[in-house]
Order: C-alpha cells, then sequence, then structure tokens
C-alpha cells in the first residue's frame, strides 16, 4: 500500500482529487469573499452602480457604537457555546460513560445520549418558537414554574430586558450546544485503552483524580476540535438572534453577522454590511489559525 | 403589510437564508406554443386580497386562453429583501405585488426597474385619488409625487379591537378624546381587567406609540416625517413622538398594559384579547380575519384611536417591472382588480376596497371594519406606516421600543430612534 501511494502522489495524479472540492470551494466561497471585500470599499444600495468610497465604511465602523457592542456580544457567546458547553459537556460524557452506562446498562446511556443530542437536530427556527414560548414572561412555562416553587422574584421578563435578553439566550445556547460536545466527547471516551483506567483504580486512584489526570489529557484532540468549532460558530452566530430577538431590545442581543445582515438587506447599506462581514471573517480566519497552531503544537508535546 | 405573522414570515426566510427553499410554485404545464404570462403576489389566499386576485385571476385566463398564465405565490420578505435585484434580472415577473415605500418601489423606480402607468391610468380612466395615487407615485425615489409605477388596490390601517362585553360589564363606552380613552383604562385597570394588550416584545409597541403619535400630529407633519417635503423633522426632539413615548412608558406604569409588557409577544397578546381577558388592543385590519374566526366568547367591535390622524395607507402596490414582456395584458389585469365588480368581492370577504359600492356589502364582519376605516378616508387622516421614511427603521424601532417598555428611559429611546431617522433621511 505504501508504495503504491507514493507512486500516485509522484506522478501527480493524486492532485486530481482534490479539484471538485478546491473547485467549490473558489467558486462558492472564495469568489463571494472577494466579491464582498470589493463590496467593502463601495457605497451600493443593492442596484444600480457602486460607488467606489475606498475605506469611509471602515472608518464609519471605527466610530459606531453598535458595531462594537456587537463583537463584545459574540464574545460572550463564547462562553455559552463553546467553553460552558465543553465544560459540561465532559462532566456529563463521563458520568453516562464511565457511571449510568456501568450501572443501569447501554440502553438507559443510549437514550441518554439521544435526548441529549435532539436540540442539535431541531430545526432553529422552532427551537427559536420553543423557547420564546418557554421564556415568555407572564404564561411561560419557566416563569410558572418559578412562581408554583415559592420563587416567583426569580421569573423575570426574560427576552423583555436589556439586562436578562443575553443570559436567557445563553442558556438556551448551552442547551443546543450540550448534545454535540456530549456525542463527541462519548465517542472519544470510548477509543481509550481502558487499562490505564484500571491500573489506576488498582492503585487506589479516586475517580476525580482519573478523570483529570488520565481522561482529559488523553481526550486533547475532542477537546480542541470542539472547541475550534463552537468558538467560530459562537463568532459568527446569527440564527438564534434573527429568531429569537432581533438583536433587541435596544442593542442587548447584537452580534456581528446579525449586524452586518442588517445593513445589507434592512437599511440596504450594503457596502457597510459587506465592511462588517469582513471584519467578521478576517476575525475568524485569525482566531481559527491561532486555535489550530495551539492544537498542533499541543499534538506535538505529547 | 410588513407586520403581519412575524414569526410564520420569519420562519420562511429562516429556510431562504439557507437556500432550502424559493417559491413555492403554482402554474400550468408550459404549453411550448403558449406566450407566457408571469404574475406573483404574496398576499396569502386566506387574505381578502389575496382570495380577490385570485378570482380575478381565473377571470383573466378565461379571458386570454392564448396565454400559459404562471403565478407565483411568494413570500413578503422574499420581495422586500431581494425584491430589486430580482426585478433587476431576466427572471423579472410581467406583473407582481410589491411594498409601497422609498426603500424598495422608490429605489426600484429609481433604478428604472418599473414601467410608468401613467398612459394605462388614462387609458382606462383610473381616476385614482391623490391620496390613493401618491402610494404608487415616485419623483427621484421618494413616494408622494411624480410618475405613477404601481396601483394600490385596497388599504389597511390600524384600530383599537375592543371587547363590548367588558365595555358594557363596566359601563365604559367609546372614547371620542385621549382623556376619555385614559379615564376609561384607569377604570378597566381598577376594575381588574387588563384594560390594553400589549405584545411589546413584537411590532405592538411600535404600533402603539406611532400612533399615539400621530393622534396629535397634522398632515404638514406627515408630510415632513413621512415623504420629506417642508421643514425637516429632528426625530431626537420631536414634541409628537416624545409625547407618544411619553404616554407608553406612562400607561405601562400605571399597570394599563400586562405585566411584563416588554416580554410578550404580539402572537400571545392578540390570542390574550381573542380569549377575552382584555378590554382593548391596538391592531391593524389584517387581524380582522382571525378576530372573526377565533372570538366566540363574547362581540368585539372596532374604533379609531381618538385624535387627529389613523395609522393607516392604501396597501401594496401592484407594479409591471421594466422588464415585462407583457406590459399591455399586465395593465389590463390591474384595471380588472380596480372594477367594481372586484372591488365589492374584496370587500364582501373582509377586506377594505378602496372603490367599493358600499351598499354592495353585506357581510356583516365586512362592515365591522370598513366603518372605521371609511371615517379614515373622509377625514383624509391616515398617516401611514411607523418604519416608512428609512430603510431598517422598523427594527430600530421595534427593539428600542421594547427597550423602553422594560426600562421606560424615553430619553434613551429618543436618541436612538431619532439618530437612525436623521442619518436615514435623504439629504436636502
Amino acid at each position: 500500500m505504501r508504495t503504491k501511494k507514493s507512486q500516485i502522489s509522484q506522478s501527480g495524479s493524486y492532485y486530481w482529487y482534490a479539484f471538485p472540492g478546491f473547485g467549490a470551494f473558489f467558486v462558492l466561497v472564495g469568489g463571494s469573499f472577494a466579491y464582498n471585500i470589493y463590496l467593502s470599499f463601495n457605497d451600493w444600495q443593492g442596484i444600480g452602480t457602486p460607488t467606489w468610497i475606498g475605506l469611509k465604511n471602515y472608518q464609519d465602523l471605527l466610530h459606531d457604537h453598535t458595531f462594537w457592542i456587537s463583537f463584545l456580544h459574540a464574545f460572550e457567546f463564547i462562553f455559552a457555546m463553546s467553553i460552558v458547553p465543553t465544560a459540561i459537556g465532559l462532566l456529563i460524557a463521563a458520568l453516562i460513560y464511565d457511571f449510568i452506562a456501568k450501572h443501569f446498562g447501554n440502553a438507559v446511556s443510549t437514550f441518554l445520549r439521544i435526548s441529549l443530542y435532539v436540540p442539535q437536530i431541531i430545526a432553529l427556527p422552532v427551537v427559536g418558537i420553543l423557547w420564546s414560548w418557554l421564556l415568555s414572561p407572564n404564561v411561560g412555562a419557566i416563569n410558572t414554574i418559578l412562581r408554583n416553587i415559592g420563587l416567583g422574584k426569580l421569573a423575570l421578563n426574560w427576552l423583555g430586558q436589556s439586562s436578562t435578553a443575553m443570559f436567557a439566550l445563553s442558556i438556551m445556547m448551552i442547551w443546543i450546544q450540550l448534545g454535540y460536545t456530549i456525542v463527541i466527547f462519548i465517542s472519544g471516551m470510548s477509543r481509550l485503552d481502558p487499562y490505564l483506567d484500571e491500573a489506576a483504580q488498582l492503585d487506589g486512584a479516586s475517580w476525580f483524580q482519573r478523570f483529570k489526570i488520565i481522561t482529559i489529557p488523553q481526550l486533547f484532540p475532542e477537546i480542541s476540535v470542539v472547541l475550534l468549532t463552537t468558538t467560530v460558530a459562537a463568532l459568527k452566530v446569527f440564527g438564534p438572534v434573527y429568531v429569537m430577538t432581533n438583536g433587541g431590545p435596544g442593542d442587548a442581543t447584537q452580534v456581528p453577522a446579525f449586524f452586518s445582515y442588517f445593513n445589507f438587506f434592512s437599511t440596504l447599506k450594503v457596502g457597510y454590511g459587506a465592511s462588517i462581514a469582513t471584519v467578521l471573517a478576517a476575525l475568524l480566519t485569525i482566531i481559527a489559525i491561532g486555535l489550530l497552531r495551539f492544537q498542533r503544537k499541543m499534538g506535538q508535546l505529547r | 403589510m410588513k407586520l403581519i405573522n412575524k414569526k410564520a414570515v420569519r420562519v420562511l426566510a429562516v429556510a431562504i437564508a439557507a437556500g432550502l427553499a424559493t417559491t413555492s410554485t403554482i402554474s400550468s404545464a408550459p404549453a411550448a406554443s403558449k406566450k407566457v404570462f408571469n404574475i406573483w403576489w404574496y398576499s396569502k389566499d386566506n387574505t381578502p386580497n389575496g382570495q380577490t386576485w385570485a378570482a380575478a385571476l381565473t377571470e383573466f385566463k378565461k379571458n386570454h386562453p392564448e396565454l400559459d398564465v404562471k403565478f407565483e405565490l411568494k413570500t413578503f420578505e422574499q420581495l422586500n429583501n431581494a425584491g430589486a435585484q430580482i426585478l433587476n434580472s431576466n427572471a423579472a415577473p410581467d406583473l407582481t405585488e410589491y411594498n409601497k415605500g422609498n426603500g424598495t418601489a422608490g429605489l426600484a423606480s429609481k433604478a428604472g426597474l418599473l414601467a410608468d402607468l401613467t398612459q394605462y391610468a388614462a387609458k382606462y380612466k383610473w381616476n385614482l385619488p391623490s391620496s390613493v395615487a401618491l402610494y404608487g407615485q415616485y419623483d427621484k425615489g421618494l413616494m408622494g409625487s411624480g410618475k405613477l409605477y404601481g396601483v394600490p388596490t385596497y388599504g389597511e390601517y390600524v384600530s383599537i379591537f375592543y371587547n363590548k362585553d367588558l365595555f358594557a360589564k363596566n359601563g365604559v363606552t367609546i372614547p371620542t378624546t385621549m382623556d376619555a380613552l385614559e379615564a376609561d383604562l384607569a377604570k378597566f385597570k381598577a376594575a381588574g381587567v387588563i384594560p390594553m394588550e400589549m405584545g411589546g416584545g413584537d411590532y405592538q409597541s411600535v404600533h402603539n406609540i406611532y400612533a399615539l403619535a400621530v393622534s396629535k400630529a397634522n398632515q404638514t407633519w406627515i408630510n415632513s416625517f413621512q415623504l420629506f417635503k417642508g421643514k425637516p423633522i429632528d426625530a431626537t426632539t420631536d414634541s409628537n413622538i416624545r409625547w407618544a413615548a411619553d404616554t407608553l412608558v406612562k400607561w405601562n406604569k400605571a399597570g394599563y398594559f400586562e405585566p411584563n409588557a416588554s416580554g410578550v409577544k404580539a402572537d400571545d397578546a392578540v390570542a390574550e384579547f381573542q380569549s377575552g381577558k382584555a378590554a382593548m388592543m391596538i391592531g391593524g385590519s389584517w387581524l380582522d380575519g382571525s378576530m372573526q374566526t377565533k372570538i366566540s366568547t363574547f362581540s368585539y367591535g372596532k374604533f379609531l384611536v381618538p385624535g387627529s390622524l389613523t395609522v393607516g395607507s392604501a396597501g401594496n402596490l401592484l407594479v409591471i417591472p421594466s422588464k415585462s414582456k407583457n406590459k399591455d395584458l399586465a395593465a389590463e389585469f390591474i384595471n380588472m382588480t380596480l372594477s367594481k365588480k372586484y372591488q365589492n368581492y374584496m370587500g364582501n370577504a373582509g377586506g377594505l376596497p378602496l372603490f367599493a359600492d358600499p351598499t354592495a356589502i353585506a357581510n356583516p364582519g365586512a362592515i365591522l371594519t370598513a366603518t372605521p376605516f371609511g371615517q379614515a378616508v373622509k377625514k383624509n387622516a391616515l398617516a401611514m406606516y411607523p418604519d416608512w421614511p428609512v430603510p431598517g427603521y422598523y427594527e430600530i424601532l421595534l427593539s428600542n421600543g421594547t427597550s423602553l417598555l422594560s426600562s421606560g428611559d424615553v430619553d434613551a429611546y429618543m436618541n436612538a430612534t431619532g439618530a437612525f431617522y436623521n442619518a436615514g433621511r435623504p439629504k436636502a
């Protein structure tokens, strides 16, 4: 096998297999991205001829309060969509894999895994409507439960006030993201060598010690992939904001992707919307490269 | 029209954004020899105008067996977001419904994408009154005067729905002044009834504020605010808007809306009114159909918000794209929709025709909604919609209206919405 593979790559024909992928990339992503960068230097309403205005859109961005606050929210979403689901996901995955599967059998653990993954399958608009009902201040399930158990003071106007809207959205995002992290971590755990764990157990290590010293370091590839994909997803988050709050109340839940969309399609400041998208894309590229480098470095250390 | 059934529209729009669905096509099998006539609209088939246009299209097909008529039901968001790009392409239809206003029809007319209908208006003697024609007239992209690029065939307006049973039980009569309205609200509050529904997490705060603002305004203010004629309005300090925002906050603090109004969705507020829990609700004529079918435990009525002007306008436009290959046929269809026959048809379907014969309308629900509209039209008091003047204003009004209800900070509301309006208005 080894000799055959090197023969193919030497003759150069191997690269043809990459053609469909690269072709699609250049046409669909590269072309659109180049056009987007071009538009960001123009003043354009979507029809007619774009007017070249150089860096003016970017200069305006510097002084746009909403633009900055939208990026602040994007970084807050890294907590809700990446860090918290990864941390809780690890714990729940370990709980299901180590404890529930061993004591209650595979059927129960499979059922739990599937129920936790369901939020990933439901279409986002449906999730949005579902959570709008749950969070509805007067008749919603969450506040009704809180009032019935005597915690009426905690029954807040979740999406209706600036102080809690971001928090309410974050809770929903954690619920959505957990399924993704858990499924990846459980599949990662099943790859681990059980002898290490058993040996440590014989030496008298507690469950938490084994989890910390044996499981987590071995799961490093899975953890870094999950952190990378969810961080990118958090920075470009659009759907939940579009479905739930439209960026409001005020600009309490405004995020870059929605702000770009708003300028592009609602105010028809296409060039301005394009400049926001360009900044977001540049930032995402830098963060993704940084995380990949970090991941490779950690891989070499092991 | 922008504010109808936002949730359903959103769901559709997300599907579209994801590239999952673009159109729902209802068309006859293509015949190679026939000339194709493409016609679009987005008024759903449960709306009176959608039903009326569909009936007119059936007759149109019968009159023109030589045509292969292809009808596509679009969505509001499709034409609102990408309409200009579609009209600019070779996929443009021969006739379509399109949104009135500077950001849509105005922009398209300025870019030369819409055909001038002036000659057809003369040929068919449409004789549109100025208060109706102005929605189809654009001069350098600004609505209100100039060439005729579109024709509205129906109207819509915002008024107060009220629960007749609760009014009778509490000895409340229909208010004719703002003071009387406030006294009624206080009376219901004291009686333990929700005085006014408010889905402040959705469009209802936008409508309430504008309805209050125009109740104090005159035509000069509308001309300036909406059509940019005369002395410009500084929307950060305007006294009508300020008074409306103050009043909304005052009513909210007095408990005239349900608690947590800023987090309540419009659909939930409408459902609560329909269940008989509230005395009043400010709502648009597009809710008429839902009110007629869903309210069974009490009787309801409608009255105009007391004051000078009423939120409302002629409806969306029928336009003929410049790229249409069948302009004469398209104009013939527009002429059918304006005829007494189909205007009366719309009235009986519960819609708000512009040129119907009142004696020809028999449906009681239709009379209920047509009467206040007739009063507003007679006073020439239609004040248009809050989000028209500048593109993207709706989202700003909505998110800041929600914020106003929860924080009560009128200054912040005036600054945020006013700065957006001032920045967006055309430079003189």
